[in-house]
């Protein structure tokens, strides 16, 4: 896909925000792990590209600039997150905000431009990778409740989803 | 299929949301022994993310986004401009900024904006030209909302730690009380906050240059790891300690043979509460030591217990401070 430069008309505007809300939401979640607030993130990211369209340098593509500031505003959440939970060490947010330090300077594949390619690798798994990614990942199963549909032990389908997804791990890193 | 063994387990078990509070912890002392580790886990759950179903309904969040921005156009004038000024440069603090335009600026001048950090928070700030800037509790920062002229300058009051976009035709410039520092593109720290009564730049890479307002040259240039200090009217260069000047953007403090009444305003800033102490008192105490900002104020009062023969007590929310007489 061709980098977008600018923005003028509502039409690109509704035409960018379809290519890139979805992944953008997915992208935020990532970081704040709760829908509700990674969808008010990226609607809000979304407002300040629209306001700010005549003021944003045209050197800079649009989609670094909103995943940046989906970045900045997803900190912020877990900074206020922190500050609220100051008196009690909270594990939750002290991984929330080593995850978003690694994102400082490292991509996320939800920022690939071949990201449909890559979802694409799901097929070229190892048979029987398919059907548990497909009832963790696409039906949002709990690993308990796939293991009691395929009635095997929850330790079985831990590790057979691990291994799946540390195969498309390697998979997509020889890709990219 | 191998088993797994127990880091993979928490590892798929943390992803599955279904990890105890113990396993997490486990995780994040993994985590932190090894970049390698942070790799590993970070590629696999990204990998996982990437996979992942999550389907927003983006239909619907257009529709959503479509009635926001019209209200805002049919907002009245002023609220417009405001709202445009909040756009062009990208905010952080959702929760604690405000923006405003300033009035009194002839039209052709771009807008101001403005970012204040309430005591108690701190906030990262990106400007139009990519510069950072990381705000300390109670700091406030001016900036033009784009930088169309020959110098970008922004206003500091307060503490800002500065990670400014190399651009040679363009120079930056800080301006903290009576001291302007002038940089084309580096690090630096600047602690200008009002009841300190002097001004600290710190630099940490680069190089930048510092005047103080309304002379003309007799400029002062830093080279990394030094510090400039402006007291009593007078500019001087002193060795820095990185470290203690930058410990607060890790959130945490740094604290070397500080004043008592300095470490006073300092947490009180922090963690947005009043302390009263009889200054007097208090003159010829001075305090070291480190804190990284997990402490609660009791806790950190505590530890300053520990080495300072102080008591202190609550009394209609103000923590009073007082020296034991010894």
């Amino acid at each position: 896909m061709q980098e977008t430069k600018q923005i003028q008309t509502k039409k690109e505007f509704e035409q960018f925000f379809n290519t890139h809300h979805a992944d953008l939401v997915r992208y935020a979640y990532k970081f704040v792990q709760r829908t509700d607030v990674a969808s008010d993130i990226v609607q809000e990211a979304f407002v300040k590209l629209w306001e700010g369209r005549r003021h944003i340098l045209a050197n800079i593509s649009l989609k670094a600039y909103l995943y940046k500031v989906v970045y900045n505003l997803s900190l912020n959440h877990i900074e206020q997150l922190k500050l609220r939970a100051r008196h009690h060490d909270s594990i939750y947010t002290d991984l929330m905000e080593m995850e978003m330090d690694y994102y400082k300077d490292e991509k996320s594949l939800l920022q690939e431009e071949r990201l449909e390619s890559i979802r694409s690798m799901l097929n070229e798994l190892p048979k029987g990778c398919y059907e548990v990614i497909d009832l963790s990942r696409f039906q949002g199963l709990k690993n308990k409740e796939i293991a009691q549909k395929l009635d095997v032990p929850v330790r079985t389908i831990e590790t057979r989803i691990y291994r799946c997804i540390s195969k498309l791990k390697e998979l997509v890193k020889r890709a990219v | 299929m191998k088993e797994l063994n127990d880091i993979e387990t928490i590892i798929i078990r943390s992803l599955d949301k279904t990890a105890t509070e113990q396993e997490l912890a486990v995780l994040h002392g993994w985590l932190k022994a090894s970049a390698e580790n942070k790799t590993h886990f970070y590629q696999i759950k990204d990998t996982w993310d990437a996979a992942g179903i999550l389907s927003p309904d983006t239909a619907n969040a257009w529709k959503q986004l479509n009635k926001q921005v019209d209200a805002n156009k049919k907002l009245p004038r002023w609220i417009i401009e405001t709202i445009k000024i909040a756009a062009v440069a990208v905010l952080v603090a959702v929760a604690t900024y405000t923006v405003f335009k300033i009035p009194q600026k002839p039209p052709v001048e771009p807008a101001m904006a403005k970012v204040v950090v309430p005591n108690g928070s701190q906030s990262t700030v990106i400007l139009a030209d990519g510069t950072t800037v990381r705000l300390n509790s109670g700091s406030e920062l001016v900036y033009p909302s784009q930088f169309n002229s020959d110098v970008r300058k922004v206003e500091l009051t307060g503490e800002g730690y500065f990670k400014v976009k190399h651009n040679t035709a363009h120079p930056f410039i800080v301006s903290a009380g009576e001291i302007d520092v002038k940089v084309l593109g580096t690090e630096f720290n600047v602690m200008a906050y009002p009841d300190l009564e002097r001004i600290e730049t710190t630099l940490v890479e680069g190089s930048v240059a510092l005047n103080k307002r309304g002379t003309a040259n007799g400029h002062i240039v830093l080279k990394p790891g030094e510090k400039a200090v402006f007291e009593n009217n007078e500019l001087v260069v002193a060795p820095a300690d990185i470290e203690l000047e930058t410990t607060w953007t890790q959130k945490g403090f740094y604290f070397q043979s500080t004043s008592f009444e300095e470490l006073v305003s300092r947490l009180e800033r922090w963690y947005d509460v009043d302390i009263i102490i009889n200054d007097d008192d208090f003159v010829d105490i001075t305090f070291t030591g480190k804190f990284r900002n997990k402490e609660s104020i009791w806790q950190v009062l505590d530890v300053i217990k520990m080495t300072t023969p102080i008591d202190y007590k609550t009394k209609e929310g103000k923590i009073y401070i007082t020296l034991i007489n010894q």
